[in-house]
């Protein structure tokens, strides 16, 4: 036979004939010549047969399903990946390990980080308030600028029993003519 | 020898090997074609060289109802989305579970497959079947996984052959009894495990097309495409593949 003319049924060449033939994957012709090969030769059909007999084994293998909450845990992460896929774009011209699962992943912030972040953001805050509301010292000294300017004299005249003392004698009303001694 | 092994008249017409279709098997034929869509911007595009980019292939996929509901969530439909996780979910997990050897670590993988795929859904582009697009992202998830486990392990575990990617402990065993005694009828359930022991025996390689082929129906150039290997590579890879099952499961015949 042609096809089998330079191969030897031990040879690899001749095995992935007749496994590609098992498999449905040989041409027209190269088919009609392994069956033929094959119907003169018991010993190349017992091996056929124990190739597709270990095949067919291979239905007794597992197939377990999904998880009943496979489906709605991965559309669950994909809603929360969408949600920040602005944010974590990633890059245009991703390396050749694009698939490779120790790919970076958006960074997780600690609880401490965290705190420490809000920590200075009400600080900054209360500076913030602070500065908009307090009144600026120079105002302040406008508002006791008059006793500033008299501050010598109040110092002279000790407390303000004196100045009570005065006021009562008339002796600080300059328009009432003095009391006759 | 010229090559006898040929593709289907319709795949020969959009698709084009960058090492040809040779007959001679070998190591090397199973190395990955030179650029593949792992090393494009974005490894979840599809973009292999091997394809040539002509309208009628590119219509071909675009009858996938599949293809078309990707097609709507690249609109910013996301119920098609769910809809397609509904639908590939439980054939994702399956093959994840076989390939990494336990149900946690395929719910999560799988789970990472549809985040890579809904994230890239704007870039997506319609150049092959939803499934095959799918079955790539996950194969490469699958290998970074095992690559990263086996530094685990190496870390911690030196010297131990357990664990979810070696042959588990208990299929071992009886594999090894039934080996004593291989002329004994064996149960269902022993002869499950005996196939499960077979399955683990194979390389990762070896044990995706296996996987791909057997529980997905993949056609080899859809298994090519899907782990960034030539046609023939997968061939030889899926020879190789059967002939160890077959030695493996022989004795229990």
């Amino acid at each position: 036979m042609a096809i089998m003319s330079d191969e030897t049924p031990q040879s690899p060449s001749f095995t992935e004939k007749l496994v590609a033939y098992l498999d449905g994957e040989l041409p027209e012709a190269a088919t009609r010549e392994v069956e033929q090969a094959l119907s003169s030769d018991p010993a190349m059909r017992s091996d056929v047969e124990k190739l597709n007999r270990a095949w067919e084994l291979l239905d007794l293998l597992p197939r377990p399903n999904a998880s009943g909450e496979f489906s709605s845990r991965t559309l669950a992460t994909l809603q929360v990946v969408d949600g920040t896929t602005e944010l974590v774009a990633e890059p245009e011209t991703a390396p050749t390990v694009a698939l490779d699962t120790s790919a970076p992943r958006p960074l997780a912030v600690s609880p401490l980080v965290a705190w420490s972040a809000g920590l200075v953001v009400v600080s900054l805050l209360g500076f913030a308030v602070g500065r908009m509301t307090a009144r600026p010292n120079s105002d302040v000294w406008l508002d006791d600028l008059t006793l500033i300017e008299h501050i010598d004299v109040y110092r002279e005249l000790g407390n303000a029993d004196f100045l009570r003392d005065l006021k009562q004698r008339g002796v600080l009303d300059e328009r009432r003519p003095p009391e006759p001694r | 020898m010229t090559a006898t092994w040929q593709v289907p008249a319709i795949v020969r017409l959009t698709v084009v090997s960058s090492n040809g279709y040779t007959s001679s098997a070998g190591e090397r034929n199973e190395k990955p074609l030179e650029r593949s869509w792992v090393e494009c911007p974005d490894a979840t595009q599809m973009e292999s060289p091997d394809v040539v980019k002509s309208e009628p292939a590119l219509s071909q996929y675009l009858h996938d109802p599949d293809v078309q509901l990707m097609l709507r969530a690249k609109r910013g439909d996301d119920a098609a989305f769910s809809q397609l996780v509904e639908s590939y979910q439980d054939r994702l997990v399956a093959v994840l579970f076989h390939l990494l050897g336990n149900q946690e670590a395929a719910e999560d993988l799988g789970q990472e497959v549809f985040l890579r795929i809904y994230r890239n859904r704007s870039k997506y582009e319609a150049k092959a079947k939803f499934s095959t697009w799918m079955f790539h992202i996950a194969n490469n998830l699958a290998s970074n996984w095992r690559r990263d486990g086996a530094r685990r392990r190496e870390a911690s575990l030196a010297g131990s052959d357990s664990g979810p990617l070696g042959a588990r402990p208990q299929e071992q065993l009886l594999a090894e009894k039934s080996a004593l005694m291989p002329a004994r009828v064996l149960d269902r359930n022993e002869t499950q495990s005996l196939v499960r022991a077979a399955l683990e025996s194979l390389s990762d390689r070896q044990k995706m097309a296996v996987l791909l082929h057997k529980f997905e129906q993949m056609s080899y150039i859809d298994i090519a495409a899907t782990m960034d290997l030539s046609p023939q590579a997968v061939k030889s890879l899926l020879s190789r593949a059967r002939e160890n099952l077959k030695a493996y499961l022989e004795p229990f015949f």
